[in-house]
């Protein structure tokens, strides 16, 4: 998820610390949960300044316990986001005088758990489709089918046949093994150049062998 | 920049002042005060049960409909302490005691009307399934509206909000459907009237998410 929402972007903004922002006893180290909690007062009262430094203070506390929920990585910085969200359209539930971070915690933690309940059935899904799958490639054709697939496959074995050594083995690294270039040029001692140029050829020369074939079913 | 701080801007731009929640104890005597109106409303429409004043002096028939309006209230307190997220969940318990109360006045009623009509006080009469359509087409509206009050619970503990609310709404649609509806054993009550109390909060304890959803407030 890059970009949430499509906003303009505001002025540049706002690069205060939040100690800055509200008044605490000096001598003493502020509280984190105190800083946030008048923060947040003061963002619930429309502080756009006040709830930049809220927000900015909160992403490293959301980080911490998104990771311990979905680990390090995407759907970590996903969830942060998520949360921010959340936290921003119910922000009218955060009462004055209480803890900050549990009211920040509880939404932080069930956003979490439903993400990765969310990721769970994405995971089933994809399990199924790939049963499902290959339930179909496991199905025995009927004789026409299974004439069609043998006379295609002939097919392709053949356009494959026209094209250069150099052409076949770019395929083969490139699309076949799903190999990056630089790998591919490495494992077939072709620059990458070379090996960009013979793939287009190749698959140029297999889209029109094939294209032809079909011409001639028709 | 990391991908995160461009919803921060965004979200920060957006900044308006908000009107804070009322406190749970201000949010639950409102809706008691609507569902109070309701109510009384459905039940001048068909008028007091003749002999209410001399069932109610009866002490089973009074605890039970103490408690049940006390499971109401209390379910409803509940419901606007767990919605808001930081307070304690254990708050979900607080209607407990009342429920079982009415389930201890119910067996009472049960076990008076064996000692006065013998083995005709278990007679199972389906023409009383009326009180537990009623109960459920009085707790509808207002469970709704207990539920679009704390729509914010539906990114935070839908499920449980969910099942106190009905719990809620229908223990004093259960209240005040007594007040209106007569002639039943206590079993009877205990079946038609608990047993629609608890069906609705069991169907909603397992739809919360989507009715949440529904309203609009939960993401999935």
């Amino acid at each position: 998820m890059a970009t949430i929402l499509s906003f303009p972007m505001p002025a540049p903004a706002m690069p205060q610390r939040s100690e800055q922002l509200v008044h605490n006893v000096p001598g003493r180290t502020p509280d984190p949960d105190d800083t946030w909690s008048a923060l947040m007062v003061r963002a619930q009262d429309g502080d756009k300044v006040a709830y930049h430094a809220l927000l900015n203070d909160i992403t490293p506390y959301l980080r911490a316990i998104a990771g311990r929920y979905l680990g390090r990585g995407e759907d970590a910085e996903d969830a942060v986001q998520e949360i921010l969200l959340v936290v921003h359209d119910i922000r009218h539930t955060y009462e004055p005088g209480r803890p900050f971070k549990p009211w920040l915690g509880t939404i932080a933690t069930r956003r979490c758990i439903d993400l990765l309940r969310r990721r769970s059935r994405r995971i089933e899904h994809e399990l199924l489709v790939d049963v499902e799958f290959d339930h179909m490639q496991d199905a025995s054709p009927g004789p026409e089918e299974a004439t069609t697939r043998l006379q295609e496959a002939q097919d392709v074995r053949d356009a494959v046949a026209e094209l250069s050594p150099r052409q076949q083995e770019a395929v083969r690294l490139v699309h076949l093994q799903d190999m990056s270039l630089n790998e591919a040029s490495v494992q077939s001692k072709q620059s990458v150049g070379s090996l960009k140029v013979a793939c287009h050829r190749a698959l140029k020369t297999l889209k029109h062998a094939l294209g032809k074939g079909d011409d001639r079913h028709d | 920049m990391t991908d995160t701080n461009l919803p921060i801007e965004q979200l920060a731009a957006r900044a308006q002042p908000v009107r804070r929640l009322a406190s749970p104890l201000h949010r639950t005597l409102l809706w008691v005060t609507l569902a109070t109106v309701m109510i009384a409303m459905i039940t001048s429409v068909y008028g007091l049960r003749s002999g209410l004043a001399s069932q109610l002096s009866a002490a089973p028939a009074l605890i039970e409909w103490i408690a049940s309006v006390l499971t109401g209230l209390l379910a409803a307190y509940a419901v606007f302490q767990i919605s808001v997220p930081g307070r304690s969940l254990a708050w979900m318990w607080l209607p407990l005691p009342a429920l079982l109360l009415w389930l201890s006045g119910l067996g009472w009623g049960c076990m008076q009307d064996y000692a006065r009509m013998g083995r005709e006080a278990f007679l199972v009469e389906l023409v009383s399934s009326e009180c537990a359509v009623a109960i459920t087409m009085t707790s509808i509206p207002l469970g709704l509206l207990m539920l679009v009050m704390v729509r914010h619970a539906g990114v935070v503990r839908p499920a449980p909000t969910a099942m106190l609310a009905a719990l809620s709404a229908a223990a004093l649609s259960a209240a005040g459907v007594s007040l209106y509806h007569s002639g039943e054993s206590a079993l009877m009550v205990l079946l038609w009237h608990l047993g629609a109390v608890v069906a609705l909060s069991l169907a909603c304890l397992a739809f919360g998410r989507p009715l949440f959803s529904w309203i609009g407030y939960a993401k999935r």
